[in-house]
């Protein structure tokens, strides 16, 4: 296990310094321009967007760049949108204020102004305001095919989509204050609506922004109303599920490959059900206030006809979900769902290894590394060997494993031995009774199980895991690894949203009210 | 630096099924000059899990990959190392007097976490690794990038392809294998769709306003306004404006021809039918030629002089189906066993699975030689002008950082010795990217070959015994 690694002289320890200048990601671009347009759908070019580099999640600004096939696909997109709304008198129409002039260059001047406050989610500058101008002045003359007003629109549009105001939030405060320099009213505005909504600022959270009660100082009491208000939205719950997703990597439920003559219930469209039951779960959570615990140790389900014979339920299901309260069932929370079984699963034996990696690093945020330079050579299999046997000689104690796999990775694997390949439940492998038990350091004290539930109680219990789950909402909301700097805000909210059960929705108001979110840290360039 | 070429580009799709000509998305002073070296082009194609090769701790695994002796190799050597030794890389006779086998080029670090990841982090680029877990990247840029930088039309970016099955929206876990950067840590995301691939490299997809090249220059002045506005803010870091300075030139006023040059007709149907099932094993064959296809195309088309194809996504699960037999997936086939790891059931007869998969991946790497051979140049096949590269992220199964093969067809305008088989008996791939780059056309900052490349506190240099 290694908290580094780094090799030839590299480290992960090298402070990246975050970026002032965050890209949208591709998921807050199309919401913002669907809420910017104020259309009835979200557009589509972002799907066809050149893919983003990430590690981590895909807030992650330091990876956020515009390339140059980026930028011809933000160009192109531009002028699709500014088009196809000018092309619509209705969605014209709802792009300009009411109160907007008749006077064709201050009924112009009345657009930019609101549509770029929205844009820009800051008010534009008169120099700003006179630029856009200037360019829709020009209407006439680079459209001529188009009514006058129109074609303005649509040049302005096209500017203002690819301006670097719109592709980037920016913190470009200076004034330090103990030690950390604070976001302004427009720039927490604007980073609270696109970490919690994946959009632009709506109308009331700009006009707190207006009426200063988002500048620094005091600022605190509005952001948590602001948030709450958001959370309520169905962006933000969106929002959430896009997180889960990530982290829990609901997404590659897709790549799920089974031998439909070793696992008949394996069809097509089982990798579809698996993750649609992973989603309709976590959104499930998010309506009814629920945090980690519940994630890990809920025992509902949404189960169709793929599922149903998977989790062992019987009555007749079909292709919609339902919900099935599994008490009394061998299942509680997304670890011992399908899905994240059978994507950590061999063809014809779970993987432990790879469960185990992934339970350390994403429920526990703990790195795990290979040791090693080659693969070990595979021992030779035991007649009526379990796979846990199997594993323990290969990688156990007394194998050149034992650091790693056999205190950290195995035992958390071996813990799910009870689930095959398909994600159905099991009490036999190979003729021989599964041993799902384990010791394991967790909080600084070893602590022993005999199966996958007493597992998840006892991560759902766990302020390391409720820690880790606080630093992925941190680094998604901040769009950035946590640090150091993160400790505090970390060790309070992972200890508080273990002690008192915390919604999805309190943790995250926790984050945007903490020095983490509000403020950049203040890093001299050397 | 970017060299001209004032020869009509017409005759560049002859032979390939091109139709429609012209020029929309070439840099028009990039047609307009005479020197060949203009043409040469630098392909890379990388393929995941290794190659069945001899790894002397593994009992049973012996030689199947390379040929059984270094030296001249003929069409008729390369034959017999297929037809009497069964070496998957006898597949490439037809083009021994073009090929240039490598071995002994050792990746210069070992593993960072995931074997995977870090193969795929140093293979192109011979940089260190920053990071470990699933999460490592390259602290420097690779060679693709560099080429592309200083030879590219306009400096457009290396074409970056996979044919993988990881969805672009699977961050938060791992990532996909990335081979391409742009430099530090930053990681170059390949297009799986050849679709979008295409349409991106034709410009399809673009308004059809009238005046959409008048509005475009007036819109972009703007822009480069704003962002130079913008990078003039105090509050921004070196890093901040370098990103912002990236973005700024990255802004182009390039005409909109009328017509594009295009693939065949043929293969854009496939690329449609293929991106309605992009995660589908059963297109994973084609999707390979696809993007191998585009790879060609760019080239011809003068889109990019360079490119990138990975094969797989960090690791390769493709289900291969040979003889009529669907085999296990190829990484487990790779670990021997039938898991990602080490639990599953041994597959007894895996290296040989492991040959009969090498075997696919080289005639997949033999269409993309037929594409570029078969467009004429007027000074030759295109395929002669360039080179391109068959390589792996590791070279055995068992995740080991030494040895990492190369396999290149084309001479790069006759700067590589072809027609030979070389032990660089254990260089690191410093030498030998510097190689490929001044092979490219790429030169150093003295105007010799460029022998920096990569991490500097490696050795640096030249593999004289592949250079003519």
């Amino acid at each position: 296990m290694t908290g580094a690694g780094g090799v030839g002289g590299g480290s992960a320890a090298e402070t990246v310094e975050v970026p002032r200048v965050a890209r949208l990601t591709h998921f807050q671009w199309a919401n913002s321009v669907q809420d910017l347009l104020r259309l009835d759908e979200k557009p589509t070019e972002a799907a066809d967007f050149t893919p983003d580099a990430i590690v981590g999640f895909d807030t992650n600004r330091s990876q956020l760049r515009i390339s140059g096939t980026l930028r011809e696909d933000y160009e192109r997109a531009a002028e699709a949108l500014a088009t196809r709304v000018v092309d619509d008198p209705e969605a014209l129409a709802r792009l300009i204020p009411a109160d907007a002039p008749t006077d064709p260059t201050a009924r112009a001047q009345a657009f930019i102004e609101s549509f770029g406050l929205r844009a820009y989610r800051r008010p534009l500058t008169a120099e700003e305001v006179s630029q856009y101008l200037t360019l829709f002045e020009q209407g006439p003359e680079l459209a001529a095919d188009r009514e006058p007003f129109a074609a303005g629109v649509m040049l302005a549009i096209r500017l203002f989509l690819q301006s670097p105001y719109f592709l980037y939030r920016t913190e470009l405060g200076q004034t330090e204050l103990d030690g950390r320099i604070p976001l302004s009213g427009y720039e927490v505005a604007s980073k609270l609506a696109l970490a919690v909504t994946g959009s632009i600022p709506d109308e009331a959270l700009l006009e707190a922004a207006a009426q200063g009660s988002l500048d620094p100082g005091n600022n605190q009491t509005t952001v948590d109303t602001e948030a709450q208000r958001l959370l309520a939205t169905p962006r933000a719950k969106e929002s959430a599920l896009h997180l889960h997703t990530q982290s829990l990597a609901l997404s590659r439920y897709a790549l799920i490959q089974k031998s439909s003559e070793t696992y008949p219930e394996f069809t097509t469209t089982t990798p579809a059900s698996m993750q649609t039951s992973a989603e309709l779960f976590l959104d499930d959570l998010y309506d009814a206030g629920r945090g980690l615990k519940s994630l890990l140790t809920s025992t509902e389900a949404f189960v169709d006809a793929n599922l149903a014979p998977i989790y062992g339920v019987s009555g007749t299901f079909g292709e919609d979900f339902q919900r099935v309260d599994l008490t009394g069932l061998p299942r509680r929370g997304i670890l011992t769902q399908p899905g994240f079984l059978a994507l950590f699963a061999g063809a014809n034996q779970p993987d432990p290894i790879h469960r185990g990696v992934f339970i350390n690093q994403q429920v526990l945020c703990l790195e795990i590394s290979l040791p090693g330079v080659v693969l070990p050579e595979l021992p030779e299999v035991t007649p009526n060997q379990t796979n846990r046997q199997y594993i323990d000689a290969l990688t156990g104690r007394g194998t050149c494993g034992q650091t790693c796999h056999a205190t950290r990775i195995n035992p958390l694997g071996f813990a799910f031995e009870n689930y095959d390949p398909l994600g159905r439940h099991r009490t036999t492998d190979n003729g021989l009774d599964v041993d799902a038990s384990g010791t394991y350091e967790l909080d600084d004290t070893d602590v022993t199980f005999s199966n996958a539930l007493e597992l998840v109680d006892l991560l759902a219990n766990s302020p390391e895991a409720h820690r880790c789950y606080a630093s992925h909402w941190l680094s998604y909301l901040n769009g950035s690894l946590v640090g150091s700097g993160d400790d505090a805000v970390l060790d309070e909210l992972g200890a508080r949203s273990n002690s008192e059960d915390l919604s999805l929705q309190d943790v995250i108001r926790s984050l945007v009210q903490s020095n983490s979110f509000l403020t950049r840290a203040a890093v001299e360039e050397l | 630096m970017i060299k001209h070429s004032k020869m009509s580009r017409r005759w560049f799709l002859r032979g390939m099924g091109g139709v429609t000509l012209g020029l929309p998305l070439l840099d028009a002073s990039h047609a307009t000059g005479q020197d060949p070296a203009a043409l040469k082009f630098a392909l890379f194609v990388v393929g995941a899990n290794g190659v069945a090769m001899e790894d002397s701790s593994r009992e049973g695994e012996v030689e199947m990959f390379w040929p059984t002796a270094t030296g001249p190799l003929t069409t008729e050597s390369l034959r017999a190392e297929d037809t009497q030794y069964s070496r998957t890389l006898g597949l490439l006779a037809d083009y021994a007097p073009r090929l240039l086998l490598v071995r002994g080029v050792d990746q210069p670090y070992g593993s960072a976490g995931c074997d995977h990841q870090s193969g795929d982090n140093m293979c192109l680029t011979a940089a260190k690794i920053s990071g470990g877990g699933n999460s490592s990247l390259a602290m420097g840029e690779s060679i693709d990038n560099r080429i592309a930088r200083e030879r590219n039309p306009s400096g457009r970016e290396p074409v970056t392809l996979r044919a993988g099955w990881r969805p672009n929206d699977a961050t938060g876990y791992d990532n996909p294998g990335f081979i391409s950067y742009v430099g530090d840590r930053q990681p170059r995301a390949a297009e799986p769709s050849p679709l979008r691939a295409y349409q991106r490299m034709v410009g399809m997809g673009s308004t059809s306003e009238p005046d959409i090249s008048k509005q475009r220059a007036s819109i972009n002045d703007l822009l480069r306004s704003q962002i130079n506005d913008l990078m003039a803010s105090p509050a921004l870091s070196s890093d901040d404006r370098q990103r912002l300075q990236q973005h700024f030139d990255t802004i182009h006023d390039i005409e909109v021809a009328t017509t594009v040059a295009v693939l065949e007709q043929e293969l854009q149907d496939e690329m449609a039918a293929v991106d309605n099932d992009m995660l589908g094993m059963d297109n994973h064959p084609q999707l390979i030629r696809l993007q191998m296809a585009l790879l060609a195309f760019a080239v011809a088309s003068g889109y990019s002089l360079t490119g990138t194809l990975k094969i797989g996504d960090r690791i390769d699960s493709n289900e291969w189906v040979v003889d009529g037999t669907k085999l296990p997936q190829f990484h487990m086939i790779s670990h021997r066993n039938m898991s990602d790891a080490s639990g599953g059931a041994i597959i007894p007869d895996a290296f040989e699975l492991h040959r009969k998969v090498d075997r696919i991946h080289a005639a997949d790497f033999l269409y993309l030689c037929d594409r570029l051979a078969s467009i004429d140049t007027p000074t030759g096949p295109l395929i002669d002008q360039g080179y391109t590269v068959w390589t792996n992220q590791m070279s055995t199964g068992w995740h080991r950082h030494d040895n990492q093969p190369f396999a290149i067809v084309g001479s790069g305008g006759g700067y590589l010795k072809v027609g030979q088989y070389v032990d660089a008996g254990g260089v690191t791939l410093r030498p030998m990217l510097n190689t490929l780059l001044s092979a490219a056309g790429v030169t150093g900052a003295d105007g010799g070959p460029v022998t920096d490349f990569g991490e500097q506190s490696l050795p640096g240099g030249l593999i004289s015994e592949i250079i003519v």
